[in-house]
């Protein structure tokens, strides 16, 4: 059509459209703050420039401290999650697969579970136990699927799946008999399994940005070979493609970006299977050329968005966010199928 | 409740349940109707979405900029001070962030008059300092 193509414009217009979800975030909350005020305030935070944003401590602090910080989050768990989301239905082959598939969200679950039971938060200083016990959780649990997989020989995406099974149920069955055994953190968990971005900061934002940066990098790159994986191992091997490397280094980032996102976040439902899908009908592509950048993009503008409800719907309170996906995504999800048919 | 410094305008408090989500108690709690016999007003009010215990956003906390911070969940003046934003408070900037004991707090009897004794002394001291900043 133009120089730019088709894909060229889907992708800029789901910049544009993230970044007006992004601005919509910043400038909207439980409470109410100028908004050039609040504009100025991110100005003279990312410039430096010292402007006189009229803004109160109290106000800058919310839209620097607590608004801006939510945003980022937001955009860089989506994305991860909605990129992982994708990347896991290109190596399986199954629309169904998403980023919990491998027993990432029960081995972090279960670690996230320990810290909070045992305390850890309260009785071992300021560091954040939880995140690093979510992490190293879903790392063990996806490191064991894998491991299993492995001794069954033939590595076939059917053993992996069917380990990630076997693990998450073990997994779940531990972190349930925990959660029983210490009902009075129960909320605290509960609310952690729901995913929470309402006391993020910007060393959350620190902590997840280099898994996202890197595993990111390595999915996108890697775009093309799941293009030729979608047609049959054989047909992509022919190709030239080396099926079980690709396989394997596909499934080791976004597994680890998973388990980075999820260990700052919480678990946040139906992201992984709904943006990817979404993007596909949307967009009318399959090609993981199109498909992954635009699920990292609309993937951070959905949950923006879906924080920005939680924040908002029913302030002053809050609500988990992990509500909210599953209220907007099964919808929307519901809608697109009925709209434009199948797609896969 | 006697010795309940006498002040111009209510002042204000803020109760944390938990945090990580935060969550208050508003003031048609048993506890919020203690604070409010030592002359207290919540600041989340009296229910949040019908709930008495609701989550709640930091941003209406930040806003409120409430005189007193009471703490029931065994954080500290330090890790508020840590927060994002929170270090704005003028109670974390001038020490009012009372970490009470959780026991007592959270598990209402006869030791209830420990509660309120701590919240009149934090209310005393801020009286003085009141009175000498405006002296």
């Amino acid at each position: 059509v133009t120089a730019l193509g088709r894909k060229g414009w889907l992708i800029v217009a789901s910049v544009v459209a993230a970044a007006a979800v992004a601005l919509a975030a910043l400038l909207i909350g439980p409470t109410s703050v100028s908004v050039p005020g609040a504009l100025l305030e991110v100005l003279d935070n990312l410039t430096g420039l010292h402007l006189r944003t009229g803004l109160s401590a109290s106000e800058a602090a919310i839209v620097w401290d607590l608004r801006a910080p939510r945003v980022v989050l937001g955009l860089l768990v989506g994305g991860a999650l909605a990129l992982a989301g994708g990347s896991y239905q290109g190596v399986f082959r199954n629309p169904l697969a998403d980023p919990y598939l491998l027993g990432v969200a029960a081995g972090a679950g279960m670690g996230a579970t320990i810290a909070i039971t045992a305390g850890a938060e309260n009785a071992l200083g300021p560091l954040p136990w939880v995140p690093f016990a979510a992490f190293a959780g879903a790392l063990v649990a996806v490191s064991l699927t894998y491991a299993i997989a492995a001794r069954g020989g033939q590595r076939s995406p059917a053993t992996l799946l069917l380990g990630g099974v076997a693990i998450s149920s073990t997994f779940t069955a531990a972190q349930t008999y925990l959660q029983l055994r210490q009902t009075q953190t129960l909320r605290d968990v509960y609310t952690w399994i729901l995913g929470d971005l309402s006391t993020a900061g910007w060393h959350d934002v620190l902590l997840l940005f280099p898994y996202v940066a890197v595993c990111g990098v390595v999915l996108l790159a890697y775009r093309r070979r799941l293009d030729a994986l979608s047609v049959g191992d054989e047909e992509a091997a022919s190709m030239g493609v080396g099926v079980a490397r690709t396989r394997l280094v596909v499934l080791a980032a976004a597994s680890l970006m998973t388990a980075a996102a999820v260990s700052v976040s919480g678990l946040i439902g139906f992201v992984g299977i709904i943006v990817p899908h979404a993007v596909r009908l949307l967009g009318g592509t399959t090609s993981y050329r199109v498909v992954l950048p635009l699920s990292l993009v609309g993937g951070g503008a959905f949950l923006v968005l879906a924080d920005l409800v939680a924040r908002t719907a029913l302030s002053p309170a809050e609500l988990p966010i992990g509500v909210v996906t599953a209220a907007l995504g099964g919808p929307f999800f519901v809608f697109v199928l009925r709209r434009r048919g199948p797609l896969w | 409740v006697a010795q309940v410094p006498h002040f111009s305008s209510p002042p204000t408090y803020f109760y944390e349940v938990g945090y990580d989500p935060l969550y208050t108690a508003t003031s048609s709690t048993f506890v919020g109707s203690v604070l409010s016999l030592a002359g207290l007003r919540n600041i989340a009010g009296a229910s949040v979405d019908g709930s008495d215990y609701p989550e709640y956003s930091s941003e209406p906390v930040l806003r409120a900029n409430p005189t007193f911070v009471f703490l029931a969940d065994g954080a500290s003046l330090a890790s508020v001070a840590a927060r994002p934003g929170w270090s704005v408070l003028s109670s974390v900037r001038d020490g009012r962030v009372i970490a009470l004991n959780a026991d007592i707090a959270s598990r209402w009897g006869p030791r209830i008059v420990e509660l309120l004794r701590s919240v009149v002394d934090a209310e005393r001291q801020y009286a003085r300092s009141v009175r000498k900043a405006a002296a």
